[in-house]
């Protein structure tokens, strides 16, 4: 291969590659359907099995309403589309809300080390992005996401992470939440054909942000 | 059999690092493999089209008016005109956002064309409204605003339009639509085909205001900007069937907006920008790669009132610019020309329009059709003026 042709190459693996409008139609309302039901599920995890799957099918069905009587038509307003993992993470919580029983102490216990390094690279990427957008980046983050090489970056990261807790199975859970993320995008570019979007959205990192906060204030106490 | 056990069969994947590693790097071919075998083939290297060779020995003001505003309208701005084929019984088609006032809630867009055989706008109608964008969105669009019009190979037309989200202008995005229909005018309606991803922070803050520049490709560069607190304006590339190719940011400074592109050669661009600061000038950055990277570039000498410029080149060495010319006022409208894109002469001595001190002429639009300069303005946010000028050729 010569040098005009790796060229070539190179610059066609940076040009965004978007989804079609319908099928982001469908994927944002599809996300917003698991981002809510995953709320339910985690706000009330305790509560009786019966409220849980009536509150579960209403937030479901205000979802699924056609047109403006659809609240993923309001929240896409200002907040479009969430990202990826949070759909993931919702699904997990939705389905948790469908079992018959709240989940046990273990389950709810504080993160493990893959989860906090997980959580931190994701605030310093929204970071990253925010100062981006600024212009006080001196590169275009937002647009590399577009191209195959930030997603060979990011999958390498992925790898080291692999590597370095792939041995402990209760790890494996949190490292497959951006595995099925990264597979999920190559595969249908949602929600925007942007990478970063797919990973993070600013809901989630605030969210992580709050957490930590959270969890900070409540060790002082 | 112990493939068929999910325990084993983990325990085989997972089982010491080089079985991890080797799962690891396996995924990650697959991830790659996936990305790349769906890839589009590269774009060829962005290419202004050339001016036509048009030696021209002053412009002479052949017509002006109104155009027509739809009935029961009050408020009009920020107009874009679109030269039409040769073919097509109209010259030339406007665009400009419609209604109560700027940002109110009944905003469309309206357009009108130019009948080449009655010499006259046609009346006006809205093209689009926020609400069926919305619907064909799937999620609610606050304010229209701000349309920008193309016209691709296959002779479809484009619109790019600013479309809020929750929060008036801070909350932009910009969706590029095309049309569904007929282009004549009383059939002419559109259908979204992307709402254009520009920012990770809820894809806000991104606007549209002047024409694009047409590539030799048959694509085009878009010119927009970034606006929240700070502004900084940016080129989007499309091909020729309007596929989005990317963006590049076209000048470091964070104080100016709504670029304007001028070709001084294939690959030798500037782009002249309003400068928000208010002391400031026509802020100027140049590519000479054909918008693959940019510098910064002092500023013109002509004073800009924090207001939108237009910009065409009609030949090598013969460039125009529409611009506000008086510090802090918009209440005169000038047409300035240039042989190198630095330094600007008025293009005749009276202006293109001088009201009183407090009116405001202004977000003007330029195009070429039918032998002639038309130029489009708002007027007082009341309606849009148009003026036509004929360039006579020089003599030998």
């Amino acid at each position: 291969m010569d040098s005009t042709a790796l060229l070539t190459a190179w610059e066609a693996c940076q040009l965004p590659l978007l989804p079609d409008l319908s099928g982001q139609s469908l994927a944002r309302q599809g996300l917003w359907a698991a981002v809510l039901g995953g709320g339910v599920g985690w706000l009330a995890y305790d509560w009786s099995r019966r409220l849980r799957l009536a509150l579960l099918v209403t937030v479901l069905v205000w979802v699924a309403l056609p047109g403006t009587a659809s609240v993923s038509y309001w929240l896409g307003l200002a907040f479009k589309a969430p990202s990826l993992s949070s759909g993931l993470l919702g699904l997990f919580w939705l389905v948790k809300a469908l079992r018959p029983s709240p989940p046990d102490a273990t389950e709810l216990a504080g993160p493990a080390p893959w989860a906090t390094a997980l959580g931190w690279l994701a605030v310093l990427l929204g970071w990253l992005l925010l100062l981006d957008l600024l212009a006080l980046l001196p590169v275009a983050l937002y647009g590399w996401g577009f191209g195959t090489p930030a997603l060979g970056a990011v999958c390498l990261l992925l790898l080291a992470g692999w590597m370095r807790w792939g041995a402990e199975p209760a790890a494996w859970s949190w490292l497959a939440l951006p595995a099925v993320v990264l597979l999920l995008f190559v595969l249908t570019r949602w929600p925007s054909g942007n990478l970063w979007d797919a990973l993070l959205d600013p809901l989630l990192w605030l969210g992580l942000q709050l957490r930590w906060l959270w969890a900070r204030r409540g060790r002082r106490a | 059999m112990a493939l068929f056990n999910a325990d084993a069969m983990l325990a085989i994947l997972t089982g010491g690092p080089w079985r991890r590693l080797l799962t690891g790097l396996l995924g990650v071919a697959l991830v790659l493999m996936l990305d790349t075998g769906r890839r589009p083939a590269p774009a060829p290297r962005a290419e202004a089209v050339a001016a036509p060779v048009l030696a021209s020995a002053g412009l002479v003001l052949q017509a002006s008016g109104a155009i027509p505003m739809p009935v029961n309208t009050p408020a009009a701005h920020a107009s874009s005109l679109l030269a039409l084929p040769k073919d097509h019984a109209a010259s030339l088609m406007a665009f400009w956002f419609a209604g109560a006032r700027e940002s109110a809630p009944d905003v469309q867009i309206a357009a009108s064309q130019f009948d080449r055989a009655s010499g006259r706008w046609s009346p006006a109608r809205f093209v689009l409204d926020r609400q069926a964008l919305g619907a064909d969105l799937g999620f609610a669009v606050r304010r229209l605003g701000n349309p920008v019009a193309w016209l691709d190979p296959q002779g479809r037309i484009h619109l790019f339009v600013v479309a809020t989200g929750l929060g008036g202008w801070a909350a932009a995005r910009i969706v590029h639509l095309r049309q569904r229909t007929g282009s004549d005018l009383a059939q002419l309606s559109f259908a979204p085909m992307q709402v254009l991803p520009l920012g990770w922070l809820w894809n806000t803050s991104f606007l549209v205001r002047n024409a694009p520049l047409p590539l030799a490709d048959g694509g085009m560069v878009l010119p927009v900007y970034f606006e929240l607190g700070i502004k900084y304006p940016l080129a989007l590339r499309f091909d020729a069937a309007g596929h989005y190719l990317g963006a590049s940011r076209i000048s470091a400074r964070r104080h100016l907006l709504q670029p304007s592109l001028l070709p001084l050669g294939p690959s030798d661009w500037l782009a002249l920008m309003r400068d928000q600061r208010p002391d400031g000038r026509v802020g100027v950055a140049r590519t000479q790669d054909g918008g693959h990277s940019w510098q910064d570039a002092p500023d013109l000498a002509l004073v800009n009132p924090g207001s939108a410029v237009a910009s065409l080149a009609l030949a090598p060495g013969q460039l125009l610019l529409v611009h506000n010319s008086l510090p802090g006022s918009r209440h005169r409208l000038d047409l300035s020309q240039s042989v190198d894109g630095a330094h600007w002469a008025l293009a005749q001595p009276q202006a293109l329009v001088e009201g009183q001190s407090g009116q405001e002429f202004s977000y003007p639009a330029l195009t070429w059709a039918d032998d002639s300069l038309w130029v489009s303005y708002t007027d007082q946010r009341r309606q849009i003026a148009w003026q036509r000028f004929a360039a006579p050729a020089l003599r030998p």
